[in-house]
């Protein structure tokens, strides 16, 4: 009996050294386990890259819409270069197998459905981007940092982050109503307060403006909309040029907003504000409202 | 059902009288700024420039109101006609192709190639539309005599879904431009302003006069082709001419609102229950409730998640698939 419970205990041991250093978090679909440092990510959405830039490490392949101007500069300048895998709503599952990653972090909102095909390539770490808050994006973050053996770093990273956002916030004017909305040829949405940029404009010490029902986190709304909602700042992010702000803008009813009277309708980088969702991001975001707020 | 049997005048003044209520009760209802009912009427008399709620009824609703009525008329007489050409029940412009076929002709023009914008989205819409319902006459064999009225629906049906899986197809490759598409596909009055009644009433205008002059010949088609031809009507013409017009009118109606379905479908239907199969009877009747009915669906698409918008042609489907429903229940068509 003594010998099997030695039996018993060694095993327990040896699986329990195992497990130590095998990584364990929990992503959208469970539980996640690695058992070694990746090498070779690919990563389908902007705020992944982010997070990895921040700490210093370079995914192989993005899905970055065959555009790398989309990733933000500050986060390029990092990571250096990368192979496109196709857009974030369709990545081509064939150029992801032909990098031989072992690491794919995904969206769970996007790619819920390919969820199974992309663990036939390598593990796949699945977690919330689009629509996600921004608490829940540093949250993902965190998990990344994990994941990819840097834990104590980005750690320090986010603490930063939390201090850049501080003394950001010290230099804006505090609970001025600032809305910011992406326009598209045909349609404006706002990205409400429960959006990631909704959540990065309170935690620079500013308010959302009340855009009613909190249940999405990108509202379209119309001309008549807008002006129920009357925001102080209407910060744009145009998808395209002319957008729809700019033809509303020669309408009469244009000239009863807020904004119209005061001039606070400005112009912002939508890839920094709607697309990235990341660390770097935020802090950018703050700079842009620094330039915005403090410009009388 | 007192209605049925009023005489064809009273029946025209009653409906033109419930046009005016919807479209004032659109007016002022379900709106974020307070509107009341007598501010609806007095921004149209004795507007004052610094009311808002006067600038949104005068701005926004107002134009939007009158769009949905004329979109309304213009795509009921193009069902009209269509079942009258066809002589086929289920005609109407989203059941033959029309709307998918425009629908593609956008989204090729706003997403892959933008050069070619230069054309403008409504004109893309209107040449999309006419190259889907030509492909679908030819296909349906509408062209002959005694063509079976099965084959023209099934290839309505086909060219539909082909057009629909291209614009899928489109939207995957330029995802970014697509938001604009599904917009349109969606249908809806949000953006209907001044600018968009100044590009449409002329041509809905032309359109719903020309189908009135046809109105007769029309009649003649429902006596069969050879009869027809017997007393006189030039098929090919009348054919080409019924064509041209519902293009005329569902190419403007659509370009400036969007793929509204089931009017056309739905309201020839109503009409005919209403007063009978003299098509210069109808006609007009079928003008006036197709308009109240898109007036209706854009004020309860206000409604639905107010603040918020539904699309009008969400709403229209949701009256529309019901009714249409019973229609085959009852054995009208």
């Amino acid at each position: 009996m003594t010998r099997f419970s030695s039996y018993v205990i060694t095993c327990v041991v040896l699986l329990f050294s195992v497990i130590t250093q095998a990584t364990t978090v929990q992503d959208s679909k469970g539980t996640f386990t690695i058992d070694y440092q990746p090498k070779r990510i690919i990563v389908l959405e902007f705020s992944f890259a982010d997070a990895l830039a921040a700490v210093n490490v370079s995914p192989i392949g993005i899905a970055d819409d065959k555009d790398p101007t989309r990733v933000l500069k500050d986060v390029r300048d990092i990571i250096g270069d990368w192979t496109s895998v196709g857009t974030r709503s369709q990545p081509s599952l064939e150029v992801i197998a032909s990098l031989k990653p072992d690491l794919i972090i995904a969206d769970i909102a996007r790619h819920e459905a390919v969820y199974k095909d992309l663990q036939k390539i390598a593990p796949t770490l699945i977690l919330p981007s689009r629509r996600e808050t921004y608490e829940g994006s540093l949250k993902a973050a965190g998990i990344i940092g994990k994941v990819v053996g840097k834990d104590s770093a980005m750690q320090t990273r986010l603490q930063k982050h939390k201090t850049i956002m501080m003394e950001l916030a010290k230099q804006l004017p505090h609970n001025a109503e600032v809305q910011f909305g992406v326009a598209r040829d045909d349609a404006l949405f706002l990205h409400t307060a429960d959006s990631y940029a909704g959540g990065v404009i309170r935690a620079l010490g500013l308010t959302n403006a009340e855009t009613g029902r909190d249940d999405s986190a990108y509202r379209q709304t119309g001309l008549e909309q807008l002006v129920a909602i009357n925001p102080e700042y209407l910060l744009i992010g145009h998808y395209v040029t002319p957008s729809i702000i700019d033809k509303w803008q020669n309408e009469p009813l244009w000239s009863v907003l807020k904004v119209a009277r005061n001039k606070h309708l400005y112009k912002v980088n939508p890839n920094v504000w709607s697309k990235s969702r990341g660390i770097v991001a935020a802090e950018r975001m703050g700079q842009d409202l620094i330039k915005i707020l403090n410009a009388k | 059902m007192k209605f049925l049997s009023f005489p064809y005048s009273g029946q025209c003044l009653v409906l033109s009288l419930l046009l005016c209520l919807v479209g004032w009760i659109s007016l002022f209802s379900w709106s974020v700024i307070p509107i009341s009912p007598h501010d609806a009427l007095s921004a149209l008399y004795a507007m004052n420039d610094d009311n808002i709620a006067h600038r949104i009824v005068h701005d926004l609703r107002l134009p939007r109101a009158m769009i949905g009525a004329i979109v309304g008329a213009c795509l009921a007489a193009a069902g009209v006609v269509m079942q009258g050409l066809t002589q086929n029940p289920l005609a109407s412009p989203s059941v033959l192709g029309i709307n998918a076929g425009a629908a593609l002709g956008m989204a090729i023009v706003s997403t892959i190639t933008p050069w070619f914008g230069l054309l403008g989205t409504s004109m893309a819409a209107m040449v999309g539309g006419g190259l889907a319902w030509a492909l679908v006459m030819l296909l349906g064999n509408a062209w002959k005599t005694g063509g079976e009225h099965g084959r023209l629906v099934l290839a309505g049906v086909a060219i539909s879904t082909l057009c629909a899986a291209l614009t899928k197809a489109v939207i995957i490759i330029e995802e970014d431009q697509a938001s604009g598409v599904l917009t349109w596909l969606a249908g809806s009055l949000t953006d209907a302003r001044w600018q968009t009644l100044d590009q449409l009433w002329p041509i809905a205008l032309l359109g719903l006069l020309g189908t009135l002059l046809i109105s007769q010949s029309l009649n003649l088609l429902q006596l069969g082709d050879d009869n027809a031809r017997n007393l006189g009507v030039s098929l090919l013409w009348v054919k080409l001419g019924g064509s041209f017009l519902v293009l005329l009118l569902v190419g403007s109606a659509i370009s400036a609102v969007g793929a509204i379905g089931f009017v056309g479908l739905l309201v020839p239907h109503m009409a005919r229950m209403l007063c009978g199969q003299d098509h210069r009877k109808f006609l007009p009747i079928a003008m006036l409730m197709g308009a109240c009915l898109v007036v209706l669906s854009d004020t309860i698409s206000r409604a639905i998640i107010f603040p918020m918008e539904t699309p009008a042609g969400a709403i229209l489907a949701l009256i529309g698939a019901p009714f249409f429903i019973y229609l085959v229940r009852k054995r009208t068509l």
